[in-house]
């Protein structure tokens, strides 16, 4: 080429040159935050409550302690602005939290990618970030990283998460942090218990179909395995330690189909408030099976052992020992045994079952294979722990460890979790775990919980961490006595567990020993709104003493004194029933009289019941004894408390 | 022009490009060459036929362009780097979303390296197939080979550096396969690696060849390889 | 070659009057010696030659520019010891090597072949025999052939017991374009184009066309597992 050609092409590419060089940086110019911002400011100009519009640029917050930057404040630029609590996303004020924004950044909650600035890449799962944005339902997940077992008030969809995991005892299978084991009976004996081998097999088959409650879930055995097992089951007749059944007494026998013997069951069964715990087509308690079809499982005399001595059968068992008599005992067997059939059972066709020939090797191979031991006990040799995958950390599980199989479920870890608690075995492969029947809202507790259980390690000051409530162990008779009636079940005692009864820790520095003493003889339900009361447990009167004793001996608060000036007389009384109705109008809430409210306890004969010292602590400080009351701390100066309890201590039983 | 031939004039033009505008005769623009640090390594006079296009396709100038162009870039995403875990990563993150242009300095980066390796590689195949390499230039091909050697090192040894799935796998499938040196290949990959494992030693040490050991090699070489052109009576 | 006789030989017993003489005629000049043209035309470096190299300069800009603005370069997840990608790849420069490991054992692909490939590239200058580089048919065509076909036929068999398929065929192919001006006596460019690559040439193109094959297996052909799929 001729120089002079030369020349004009250089010219001509020296202008292209310069141009794309011009044009490059223009790309960088363009994105799309700064539209947002630009947005920002020119809808902020047109709005009445005057914002003031942002300097246009990359904005983030850089939380040194979790070594995190989120770059989100460049586009949600209103989230600490008061002023745009209605506006659109993304300029919407963020919603009321507890945190400062400044001091956690976005990230540490709502996951996505904090770094990025384009839309896809900071919300939306894409190729190379498997952590996007937290969906609104699940966001509770993230509270649970550092507050650890605190059940907090906002965030009862994790608190939800792990009760279920609690009550389904997941933890019989998977390592799950803070999830306790939870009751399933042994089934040592259970050769014993139940009367027929079909109902065994339809039971493992589909539990719901029996017991719509049940906690039991569907392991979609084949009928095979669920006759084979049942066969191995069966076989083991005799009850852990070498426990056999007691035969039926005399009367039982004699008098089974005797109207008023099964009267008296009924009478005994109301009594002892057994619905409390066990509903009965679902109408009552929740927290033992429903007993509508009992009698078409289990057999009479297993009901009659067991009423007779529970811990005997099944010794970690929670239900109370009742005091009865064997008659009464065998009048309840009686009760149950005519009243709580099946009716829509199959009829027994009367054909002999014969066992497979290798029932027992091929039972206990699928016996380990689902392993039942998790949840059951049953002793029997060459059983062992065949648990499923560890959790501990499932919420930080990555995208490449798993395996979707031919779902077409979105590739982020929520929807995995949701999507395998929700049909366990969706995902194929070898999956043992068993179909649980849970509603929508369910599913979403336990992933949310699931999610909450992090890899990533948090500075120690983030952590919130309550200590799991220690079990109590009382000794001696008194220990015992609990432990037959399962107090603890239901009543709490220093921190344990029971939620339902009051607690027990100052029992005796509140309520009187003459009251303690009728009380234990008929329980009756303080409030009259409240439905729930204490069962009659048949308590000895031996036993009675011993727990009325150990009240007033080991159950006190010392600062529970009443200040030596005060003086019951006729002129604080007066006072007293001044102040009460008057001024602070205690009638609104409680009972007097005949007359009053609902929502506290009737102060009727509250003189009978509470002690004097107690009722003038509580009047000055509730909150410092039921941190959760709603009786207001009125503040009220020490003589109106103390005329108060005198007017009070007045309200004695009459009869 | 006329602005352009005044400023020439002028004692400051003068004392730092010594040559006088316009350039009216050859002697001029000999001196221009001459009398310039870069580009007197040029001959004053060139055969015609050698510099046409069709003789070398400029693959060596294409070559030496892009090592410019990636000194360049290099040089400023080093302002932006970190060669620790996982800084280096988050850098990545930080020239794709905050650092005015960042990504266009990384693709520019990338695509000339790629580009290198293509380019200095297809200029080796046309100095074979031109039999170029015949004495008396025997030495400077292999100065070429080394050339092309450093320029896949070069290449590799930043690879590592953005510090994500890609480069780690990439860099443990090839470091993989020193260790398969005879008697001393385990102790090699350690040297290389600072280490049995991939870490934070070896990106430090990957850093350093990258950004210095192997960018000096380069350099020196290619000036020897230039000088060498032009000793050796080669006309680019 | 010229069968002119350019000289006489004088035969006689008389060394006086004869004197004998040995005059040793090289075929051709080797490379070495041969002069440049004298009358080549030289032309002004500046500017023409710098303006070429400023357009050049110029160009490769523009070209990477335009490049960098439309593609990305390629960022994954952070580097995670635990999750180890299937296939693991190298970078494409190094896959024709990686798809040799496949292929043969370690110390041969890793160490043997690549330190092999280095130190034939470093020696081509000194052991260029064949300097004038005359076709491969030139001379004795016939035991060329015989000599060229059967190292080709071993080598093609080695591959075949190393299941080196994609080593094998690429190499039949060349075989075939280098072996065919020895049986098509046909005169047409390509032909003849053939016939003038001398062995060196064809080694070389062989090592090209073999290792961008194996790059481009190796970059869009192979799946998990370094099997076979399909891009």
């Amino acid at each position: 080429m001729k120089i002079n050609g030369l020349k004009k092409l250089y010219a001509a590419v020296s202008i292209i040159f310069l141009l794309t060089l011009a044009i490059s940086p223009l790309k960088n110019y363009f994105k799309d935050w700064r539209d947002i911002q630009n947005n920002f400011n020119e809808t902020a100009e047109q709005l009445p409550q005057k914002v003031k519009p942002v300097s246009i640029g990359l904005k983030q917050i850089w939380v040194r302690d979790l070594d995190r930057i989120d770059r989100c404040v460049t586009c949600h630029l209103g989230i600490d602005n008061s002023k745009l609590e209605t506006a659109g996303q993304p300029f919407k004020q963020h919603s009321k939290i507890y945190h400062d924004i400044e001091k956690f950044g976005c990230t540490i909650c709502h996951e996505g990618q904090g770094l990025a600035t384009e839309y896809e890449e900071v919300h939306l799962p894409t190729k190379f970030w498997d952590r996007p944005l937290l969906p609104k339902k699940y966001i509770q997940s993230s509270c649970g990283k550092c507050h650890i077992n605190e059940n907090l008030n906002s965030t009862h969809l994790l608190n939800f998460g792990k009760e279920l995991i609690t009550d389904l005892n997941c933890a019989g299978c998977h390592n799950i942090p803070e999830a306790e084991k939870n009751f399933v009976p042994a089934l040592d004996g259970i050769g014993s218990k139940i009367i027929d081998s079909n109902w065994l097999v339809n039971w493992l088959k589909n539990p719901v179909k029996f017991q719509p409650d049940t906690k039991m879930p569907n392991f979609l055995l084949t009928d095979l395995e669920a006759k084979i097992l049942t066969d191995f089951l069966l076989s083991f007749k005799s009850f852990r330690n070498g426990v056999t059944l007691e035969p039926l007494p005399e009367v039982y026998n004699k008098n089974k189909n005797k109207e008023d013997f099964i009267t008296l069951g009924q009478t005994r069964f109301r009594e002892a408030r057994c619905i409390s715990c066990h509903a009965i087509e679902g109408k009552g308690g929740k927290l033992a099976p429903d007993l509508l079809k009992i009698a078409s499982k289990t057999n009479d005399i297993w009901i009659y052992n067991y009423l007779k001595n529970t811990k005997r059968l099944q010794p970690e068992v929670e239900m109370p020992q009742y005091g009865f008599s064997d008659e009464e005992v065998a009048a309840v067997t009686a009760y149950m045994v005519s009243e709580f059939v099946d009716w829509d059972a199959e009829e027994d066709t009367g054909s002999v079952h014969i066992p497979l020939a290798d029932f027992y090797e091929k039972g206990l191979a699928l016996f380990n294979k689902y392993n039942c031991s998790g949840c059951h006990q049953l002793s029997a040799k060459g059983i062992n722990q065949n648990t499923g995958p560890d959790l501990t950390e499932i919420g930080s599980k990555k995208i490449y460890q798993i395996d979707w199989g031919k779902t077409n479920v979105t590739h982020t870890v929520y929807d995995y979790i949701e999507n395998k608690v929700r049909i366990p075995r969706e995902f194929g492969g070898n999956t043992r775990m068993p179909q649980y029947n849970l509603t929508k809202s369910k599913v979403e507790a336990i992933t949310a919980y699931l999610l909450s259980l992090k890899e990533e390690k948090l500075p120690v000051n983030f952590i919130h961490k309550t200590d799991k409530k220690h079990e109590i162990s009382l000794q001696g008779e008194v220990g015992r006595i609990f432990n037959k009636y399962a107090c603890l079940k239901c009543h709490s005692l220093n921190n344990s567990d029971g939620a339902i009864a009051p607690d027990l820790t100052i029992v005796g520095s509140q309520l009187k020993t003459d009251w303690l003493r009728s009380y234990f003889k008929l329980p009756y339900s303080i409030r009259p709104i409240v439905e729930e009361r204490m069962p009659n447990l048949f308590i000895s009167k031996e036993e009675v003493e011993i727990l009325i004793n150990y009240f007033n001996v080991t159950l006190l608060d010392d600062s529970l004194s009443i200040p030596v000036n005060w003086i019951p007389d006729t002129k604080s009384e007066e006072r007293g029933s001044g102040l009460f109705f008057e001024r602070y109008g205690c009638q609104s809430c409680h009972i007097i009289k005949g007359k009053g409210g609902y929502v506290g306890p009737p102060l009727d004969k509250a003189g009978s019941r509470l002690k004097s010292g107690w009722i003038y602590n509580w009047l000055m400080n509730p909150q410092k004894y039921k941190p959760k009351t709603i009786e207001p701390r009125t503040g009220m100066p020490i003589q109106d408390a103390l005329d108060i309890t005198t007017f009070l201590m007045s309200l004695k039983e009459t009869d | 022009m006329k602005i352009l031939n005044n400023l020439a004039k002028t004692k400051f033009w003068q004392s730092v490009f010594r040559t006088k505008l316009p350039l009216s005769t050859n002697l001029d623009r000999s001196l221009v060459i001459f009398n310039s640090l870069t580009l007197h390594i040029h001959p004053v006079k060139v055969r015609l036929r050698a510099i046409k296009f069709s003789y070398t396709f400029y693959l060596g100038m294409i070559s030496f362009f892009l090592f410019f162009v990636l000194i360049v870039t290099g040089v400023l995403l080093m302002l932006y780097y970190q060669p620790a875990i996982p800084h280096a990563y988050r850098n990545m993150k930080d020239l794709e979303y905050v650092v005015s242009n960042g990504s266009f300095l990384r693709n520019m980066h990338r695509w000339s390296a790629h580009l290198m390796v293509i380019s200095v590689f297809l200029h080796m195949l046309r100095v074979f197939y031109k039999g170029a390499y015949k004495p008396p230039r025997e030495f400077n091909w292999i100065i070429g080979i080394v050339l092309l050697v450093s320029t896949l090192l070069l290449s590799y040894t930043g690879y590592l550096l953005p510090y994500d799935q890609l480069s780690y796998w990439a860099v443990t499938v090839g470091t993989n396969i020193v260790q398969y040196i005879p008697v001393a290949g385990k102790e090699i990959r350690f040297l290389l690696l600072g280490g049995n494992e991939i870490g934070e030693y070896t990106l430090v040490r990957f850093y350093v060849l990258h950004c210095v050991v192997l960018p000096l090699v380069m350099i020196l070489l290619i000036a020897f390889h230039f000088w060498r052109i032009r000793k050796d009576g080669g006309l680019l | 070659m010229t069968n002119e006789k350019q000289f006489e030989i004088e035969i006689s017993t008389d060394s006086k009057e004869v004197p004998q003489r040995l005059a040793i005629i090289p075929e051709r000049t080797p490379v070495k010696y041969e002069l440049e043209k004298p009358d080549e035309k030289l032309v002004m470096t500046f500017p023409n030659l710098i303006i070429r190299e400023v357009i050049c300069f110029q160009l490769v800009v523009i070209v990477l520019a335009l490049i960098s603005l439309f593609f990305d370069a390629p960022l994954e997840e952070l580097a995670n010891l635990q999750n180890t990608p299937n296939p693991a790849k190298a970078p494409w420069y190094f896959l024709g090597l990686q798809e040799l490991l496949h292929i043969f054992p370690p110390v041969v692909a890793g160490v043997l072949i690549p330190l092999l490939v280095l130190i034939a590239l470093i020696v081509i200058p000194y052991f260029d025999i064949n300097i004038k580089r005359s076709g491969l048919w030139n001379d004795q065509p016939k035991k060329t052939f015989v000599i060229f076909s059967s190292s080709i036929f071993l080598f093609f068999l080695l591959m075949i017991f190393f299941d080196a398929f994609s080593i094998a065929i690429p190499t039949l192919l060349i075989y075939i374009l280098a072996v065919s001006p020895y049986f098509i006596k046909k005169e047409n460019v390509f032909i003849n184009a053939l016939a003038h690559l001398s062995l060196a040439e064809w080694i070389m193109t062989w090592f090209v066309f073999v290792s961008v094959l194996l790059i481009i297996i190796g970059t869009y052909f192979r799946g998990p597992g370094w099997n076979w799929v399909w891009p």
